[in-house]
Order: C-alpha cells, then sequence, then structure tokens
C-alpha cells in the first residue's frame, strides 16, 4: 500500500473520520479522496482501525461516578493572615519573657551567673541548676589576662539586691545565695504545676451497645 | 481544523463542569459516563491490562479532586488522557522498582491485544490488531489518540509532553509500519 504525495490530506484523514473538519476543509478531502486511490485506501483501513480499535474494555461507568465525592470550594489561604498570627505569637513570647524576667529578675541570667573558682565555702548553683556553667579549673595566664570573667579577687557574696541589680545590668559575677536558689527553684517547680490550658473532658463514657454480631 | 462539533462537546464539558461546581452530582455521573470509554481504551492501548478500570478511576479521581485547577486551556478530554497517561506512567514506574517488568517490549507487543481477541471476530480485524501490535509504544500511543480518539496534533504533543511535529512524525511511522505489516 502506496502513500498519497499529499501530505496535508493524509494529515486531514483522521479528522475527516471524526468529523472535526470545517465545511470547507471536508469539502475539499473528500473531493481529493474521490480522484486518489491511494488516499481512498488509507481512509478505509483508518475506518477499520478505528472500529476494531475503538472497542472500549469493560467498564463500571457508573460504579465510578458512584465514587466522585461532591464539590468542595477550596478554602482561600491568606499569607496576610499567617503573617497576623506569627506576628502575635512573637509578641506574646516576648511580652511573657518580660514579665519574666521583671518578676525574677535572677531567671533570665541563670546561665551566665558564674561562680568564682575560689569561692570556697559558698555552695556553688552550678552543679544543682541545669543550664548552669560550671566553675572554670585554674587559667592560664593568657586566659586569665583576656577574660575579665574569672578576676584573681576572692570570691564576695553579693547581697540579693546587688545581685539583681547587676543581673538586670547583664548578668555578671552574680551569685544566688542559699536561700535565694530555693526560692528560685521552688517558684521553678510552681511554673511546672501550672494546671494544663486544656481542661479534661468529663463527658460520661457510654458503652457501645451490642451490635449482634457473631450471635 | 476548527470544527463545530467540538465546540460544542467542550462547552459541554464546562456547562456539566460547572453544575458539579453548584451542587448537581448527576452531572459528575454524566462527565464520567461522557469520557470513561475513551479512557479505557486510551489505557488500554498503551499497556494497561488488569488494572484499565482502576486507571480510569484514579484518573476521574484525581481530576475531580483538582478540576479548580482545569483553566480549560485545553479540551478536558485532554487534560483527562494526560492525567490517565501520568498515572500509567507512575504504576509502570513503581512495577518496574518491585521488580516487574511490564513495559510492552517491541517483540511482545503483538500479544498486547490477546484479551481483546474474543471481540474480534473475523480475520481482518485480528491482522489489524496484530499490525498495532507491532507498533512501538510511542507510536501505538499517537496512532490511538489520533484514529481512535480523533485528537489533532497539538492536543497530542499535549498529552504525551511532546511536540505537534514529532506527534506528527509517530503517526506517520506508524501508519507506514501498519501497511507494512498488511501488506507482508
Amino acid at each position: 500500500m502506496n502513500d498519497c504525495s499529499n501530505g496535508d490530506i493524509r494529515d486531514l484523514l483522521p479528522d475527516l473520520l471524526h468529523g472535526r473538519l470545517t465545511e470547507s476543509e471536508r469539502d475539499r478531502v473528500k473531493a481529493h479522496v474521490r480522484s486518489c486511490a491511494t488516499c481512498e485506501a488509507e481512509l478505509d483501513l483508518l475506518r477499520d482501525l478505528r472500529a476494531t480499535m475503538g472497542r472500549s474494555p469493560a467498564i463500571d461507568a457508573r460504579a465510578m461516578a458512584a465514587a466522585i465525592p461532591a464539590y468542595r470550594a477550596p478554602v482561600a489561604r491568606s499569607w496576610g493572615g499567617w503573617r497576623a498570627a506569627a506576628a502575635i505569637v512573637a509578641l506574646l513570647g516576648a511580652g511573657a519573657s518580660i514579665a519574666l524576667v521583671n518578676r525574677h529578675p535572677g531567671v533570665g541570667n541563670v546561665a551566665q551567673v558564674e561562680a568564682p573558682s575560689s569561692s570556697a565555702g559558698t555552695p556553688s548553683a552550678s552543679s544543682a541548676v541545669p543550664g548552669v556553667v560550671p566553675s572554670p579549673p585554674a587559667q592560664s595566664p593568657v586566659a586569665q589576662a583576656t577574660s575579665p570573667r574569672f578576676p584573681e579577687a576572692p570570691a564576695r557574696a553579693p547581697s540579693a539586691a546587688s545581685a539583681q541589680e547587676l543581673a538586670m545590668a547583664g548578668g555578671v559575677d552574680t551569685e544566688l545565695s542559699d536561700r535565694e536558689l530555693s526560692a528560685l527553684l521552688e517558684e521553678i517547680e510552681n511554673f511546672d504545676a501550672l494546671p494544663s490550658v486544656e481542661e479534661e473532658s468529663t463527658l460520661p463514657v457510654t458503652p457501645l451497645a451490642p451490635t449482634g454480631e457473631g450471635q | 481544523m476548527t470544527d463545530v462539533a467540538l465546540n460544542t462537546d467542550e462547552r459541554t464539558d464546562l456547562d456539566l463542569i460547572a453544575r458539579w461546581k453548584a451542587g448537581d452530582q448527576r452531572a459528575a455521573s454524566l462527565l464520567v459516563e461522557r469520557h470513561a470509554a475513551s479512557l479505557a481504551r486510551f489505557a488500554s492501548s498503551v499497556g494497561a491490562r488488569s488494572d484499565v478500570e482502576e486507571v480510569v478511576q484514579d484518573t476521574f479521581v484525581r481530576a475531580f479532586a483538582s478540576l479548580d485547577s482545569f483553566r480549560g486551556d485545553s479540551s478536558l478530554r485532554t487534560w483527562l488522557f494526560t492525567i490517565a497517561r501520568r498515572l500509567l506512567l507512575d504504576r509502570r514506574r513503581s512495577e518496574r522498582r518491585r521488580g516487574q517488568e511490564v513495559e510492552v517490549q517491541e517483540h511482545d507487543a503483538a500479544t498486547e491485544y490477546g484479551s481483546l481477541d474474543v471481540m474480534v471476530a473475523d480475520e481482518t480485524q485480528r491482522r489489524l490488531q496484530a499490525a498495532m501490535g507491532r507498533l512501538s509504544p510511542t507510536q501505538r500511543e499517537v496512532f490511538t489518540l489520533r484514529v481512535t480518539e480523533g485528537l489533532s496534533y497539538r492536543e497530542i504533543a499535549e498529552v504525551a509532553g511532546t511536540t505537534e511535529g514529532a506527534a506528527r512524525v509517530h503517526y506517520h511511522n506508524a501508519m507506514r509500519a501498519i501497511k507494512e505489516f498488511l501488506d507482508e
């Protein structure tokens, strides 16, 4: 079976088969097919192929349609809303932090409180409070020269007022007394004991009625 | 090629989509009934075997779930074929990963249509089936969309992710191969 040299017409034969041509195109192609045995044979072949291959495997279209859920309009997402929510959370967090520091001046600086290395006789908070940097060992001269945090002078036990002052000013060379430390730990334990925001369900549990299955 | 029937079909699809979005579930059924057979034929022709129904079902589920993203740039039919084709490719990939060689090879492609034997009555149709079976998967895909479903080269290119020119070449190569087989 040969091919017609008129490629444009051959290209349109499947469209003629499917009725996808305009009236003028259809007339032009039909006129050519009437005068061209090759294209007429190709059109017949296409018709046979379509009939053969056009058989659809058995499927249950109704069952498929039944599985299609009802339309749900998409929920509009606004980035502005997310930004506002994030800003509110950030503000609340910052406010809570400031309030906490104001109520408990030492809390915010616990991690920065460092006991002097030579504070013998004064219990160090470093071993009891998580996050506290332990006392460093004896420093090299270079380290001593470059680090003003560990002065050679013996430790002094600052008063609560001065410790608070130092804490507010950035927290250097401060140390908590036993009493202050106990009070602080107590406060922290109280924080942990705060009730959950979500109330526990008080709805009575209704037992399931027997279904009768297996009886 | 600007035919009225096609535009009417597309309008009908768009009307049905609008009705479904307005709460008319019957419109979804009509859409499925309009396109299920074509999708099943297409899935079968490009290698789906026992999972034809599953592929068609998945195609509709995915299509309806994302109909809001259907802008109507192409016809719904073309869009559905594109979804079905991607689903089939995904399935073939996952099957290959599981070690199942399912891609139709040149030498055994003729057996692809064995399941249709019962429907094929005469020798001519059997020979035509055998001729189709000799085509490469790409040729068969393009030829099916062009001859069986009546898609334009532009639509075929959209479905197959290729160019109109490439689709045209695949179609004519397929036609030549079929003629050669029938002339043997």
